[in-house]
């Protein structure tokens, strides 16, 4: 889910705790710990354990030596390499920035049908990704043969132009590649451990209450991120292996972000009147009125998901990697 | 029709607005401010209700046509700022003319809430107020934590360590926290020690936010000699209506969260909506502040009018309140009316000032442009807040070039309002300022 979603509902558990609500009306600012705890996994991920990935196989093109066939050729190489030595190797993509606010676009995608992997070099972009007019290649595709069997997986091409390019994890599963999309993310941090430490933290600093608004919000946020199709490595550090989710929603998507945002910021407000003095919320018209239009659009959703898929399969893998791809495209955009 | 002597008034108020909204800094509170000044001076040379109705429809000519000078002349204030990236990237686009209109079109949205909201606006705003009240320091630091932590690292590929990796990642977030904690302090300082003379007192965040917003924005495109290509003006606008219907939907909930809440902006209303709405596409984002930017400012006004609430939210409001409080129902509708009649109007002369803006562009060097711009700017502050004003300018902006310099997000000079207030709110302020030396 976006990172406002998370956010939010972190506020709404903390709002649970009577005496948290009436500390905050009081001056206190304890229900902030909730927003952070529910922003906290993200926050780990990408702002620290993403820069403390390792590489092993880095492209790193250089302008003038800028050539589609050539990148296919190192990636396609480099997961050879992965079957041979039977190993998880890391594959990172490094962006080219040519100047203050300029940058090289090229993008790649991984053909498992045709076990193939295509390179496309794009224009050059400024910051805000418009391209610069003329500034398109010859021959701006490469493609690969890969000469070992690659497990199904995201199949749109992915887009490496500014800021920080993506990685992968290439690893020997079941007699295939498999391709998996920034291994970095939704490991230990959306972990129940992690909940559980943050918890403790808040806790010690803060008092009992604190412990588990912070606790809680950690944990509603590796809750949430299991509605969606990629879950998160749960019992890490004792496991390796990111979870399936329930595939209830596509976690990028707007109305299910919205459905989450909006009833969150209800439930504040039903939590903050219900522990005040003088409670003023009917709330049976409260949640049988106002709310209703919420869930409505989420059954609206729902339908309409559920008839898109039933047009189009889509493999699992695909989609779970398809949900990285587009929450790193939200922070690159934000 | 006893009200009906109050509509000159208020299209008086628009026109004039227009006017001012065109001149870089000029915000319709300083004019505003001005006009109040001279009421209590000469004995209130018009009445209560016909000065209230000039202001309303000053506000609403300044909420819509603002956008001109923050798109074109990329000078924007508090709530512009997060136009003017998307703007000047639709104005490098050729498309600048359409990016205006488009605010536009969302100030349009922005009416029709309004309209809808005003029968059950008094019930909806009182409850929301008397829930919220005891909460609102709180809430203010949730939002500035929101800020602080949703903006992700902008660098980090490079690095042949882990170290060098994250530091070229940290870089950027550390120049935005700083930004962030300089304009809290500044703002402090204005706060308990201003400079600015207290008969203008009212002006006093006047050179902080030009020293924090525009004067950057304008010696950026000084220094980057922005040339802008020819512009084009279409007859019909690149934008479905279920894409308006979205992008007024998200502005108009950001907006009345700004006009609702006090320090939050329309920019930060229209920014937290826009990422509960799950926005992607440019249009959207800019019909989204063209509605949340017209709904904090003539929303907050709106809400003063409302009967029973006594809601006073926003400067023109509290300005007002110190002379002023308005009586009745059908005063309240009137001002509902005169919003929409000056609302409309003022998109009419949108169209004709950013025709005016696209033949300016054209016709002169940019850079002639933001260098004159920049002169208005100061002279604007010199005039208004004087030479301590002009100092303040220059604590500013360097903090406000922070951003630009390190890749950060300039949102965070917003730390300059909602520093002291959530502070003074949760009671901390004087205590803060005591351990900063200030008082």
């Amino acid at each position: 889910m976006k990172g406002i979603s998370h956010f939010i509902t972190g506020i709404a558990v903390g709002t649970f705790f009577p005496d948290a609500v009436q500390a905050a009306a009081a001056g206190s600012f304890v229900l902030v710990l909730g927003g952070i705890g529910g922003l906290l996994p993200d926050t780990l991920d990408f702002k620290f354990a993403r820069f403390l990935e390792e590489p092993d196989i880095v492209i790193d093109p250089h302008p003038e030596q800028f050539e589609a066939q050539k990148i296919a050729d190192e990636i396609a190489a480099g997961i050879e390499r992965v079957a041979a030595r039977k190993k998880k190797l890391i594959l990172k993509c490094s962006t080219m920035r040519l100047g203050t606010d300029w940058w090289q676009q090229y993008s790649l995608r991984f053909d498992t049908d045709k076990n193939q992997v295509i390179v496309k070099l794009g224009p050059i972009v400024n910051t805000s990704q418009l391209p610069l007019p003329q500034s398109e290649r010859e021959d701006p595709e490469g493609r690969a043969q890969v000469r070992v069997p690659l497990m199904p997986t995201y199949s749109e091409f992915t887009t490496v132009d500014i800021f920080g390019g993506p990685s992968f994890a290439l690893e020997w599963r079941n007699d295939r590649v498999e391709i998996d999309f920034l291994p970095w993310h939704r490991q230990f941090s959306h972990s129940f451990l992690m909940a559980v430490l943050f918890g403790v933290l808040c806790g010690v600093l803060f008092g009992t209450t604190a412990g588990w608004i912070g606790g809680l919000a950690v944990l509603a946020h590796v809750l949430e991120d299991q509605l969606g199709y990629l879950g998160s490595n749960l019992f890490a550090p004792f496991t390796k292996v990111r979870t399936t989710g329930m595939k209830l929603i596509h976690a990028q998507d707007a109305i299910p972000n919205f459905f989450t945002v909006g009833t969150m910021a209800m439930v504040i407000l039903f939590n903050l009147d219900r522990f005040s003095p003088q409670p003023m919320i009917d709330p049976l018209f409260y949640w049988g009125v106002l709310w209703l239009p919420l869930p409505l659009l989420l059954a609206y959703y729902s339908y309409r998901k559920g008839s898109a898929e039933g047009k189009q399969f889509v493999p699992l893998l695909a989609q779970q990697e398809a949900e990285l791809v587009a929450e790193t495209q939200e922070v690159v955009n934000a | 029709m006893e009200y009906l002597y109050l509509v000159p008034y208020a299209v008086v108020g628009t026109l004039l607005a227009s006017t001012l909204a065109l001149v870089p800094a000029m915000h319709v509170y300083n004019i505003a401010g001005i006009f109040i000044w001279l009421a209590v001076s000469a004995q209130k040379f018009i009445g209560g209700d016909a000065l209230a109705m000039l202001l309303l429809g000053m506000i609403v000519g300044y909420a819509m046509l603002n956008t001109v000078s923050a798109i074109f002349l990329g000078a924007p204030d508090d709530s512009t700022v997060f136009i003017v990236l998307p703007g000047q990237k639709y104005l490098l686009m050729s498309r600048g003319f359409e990016a205006v209109v488009l605010t536009g079109i969302g100030g349009l949205g922005g009416i029709l809430i309004l309209i809808v909201l005003s029968p059950i606006a008094a019930g909806l705003f009182g409850a929301l107020r008397t829930i919220l009240f005891p909460h609102l320091h709180w809430i203010l630091a949730v939002i500035i934590v929101y800020m602080l932590m949703a903006e992700w690292p902008k660098g980090g590929d490079r690095g042949a360590t882990r170290g060098a990796r994250l530091w070229d990642a940290w870089k950027g977030l550390g120049a935005g926290i700083l930004t962030f904690i300089l304009s809290g302090i500044l703002g402090l300082v204005l706060m308990y020690k201003s400079p600015i003379p207290l008969e203008y007192s009212f002006q006093n965040l006047l050179p902080a936010f030009v020293g924090l917003f525009a004067v950057p924005w304008v010696l950026e495109n000084l220094a980057s000699s922005t040339e802008i290509p020819k512009q084009y003006i279409p007859t019909t606008i690149d934008a479905p209506p279920s894409m308006i219907a979205r992008g007024i939907f998200s502005g108009a909930l950001g907006g009345l969260f700004a006009a609702f809440f006090p320090v939050v902006t329309g920019g930060i209303g229209g920014y937290l909506a826009g990422h509960a709405t799950a926005q992607r596409d440019d249009r959207v984002f800019i019909i989204s502040q063209g509605a949340s930017k017209f709904l904090y400012y003539v929303g907050a006004f709106w809400l003063f009018f409302l009967p029973t609430a006594g809601i006073t939210k926003g400067g023109m409001a509290g300005m007002l309140a110190t002379i002023y409080a308005p009586q009745g129902a059908g005063l309240y509708y009137t001002a509902v009316a005169l919003i929409a009649l000056c609302g409309v109007l003022s998109f009419f002369l949108l169209l004709g000032y950013a025709r005016v803006a696209v033949w300016l562009v054209q016709r002169v060097n940019y850079r002639y442009i933001s260098l004159v711009t920049l002169f208005i700017l100061c002279g604007v502050v010199f005039w208004f807040t004087g030479v301590g004003g002009i100092a303040i300018m220059l604590i500013a902006t360097p903090i406000g070039v922070l951003p630009v310099v390190w890749g950060s997000r300039r949102m965070n000079c917003l730390g300059v309002i909602l520093v002291p207030i959530t502070l003074n709110l949760a009671g901390l302020g004087p205590t803060v300022a005591q351990w900063l030396g200030i008082v």
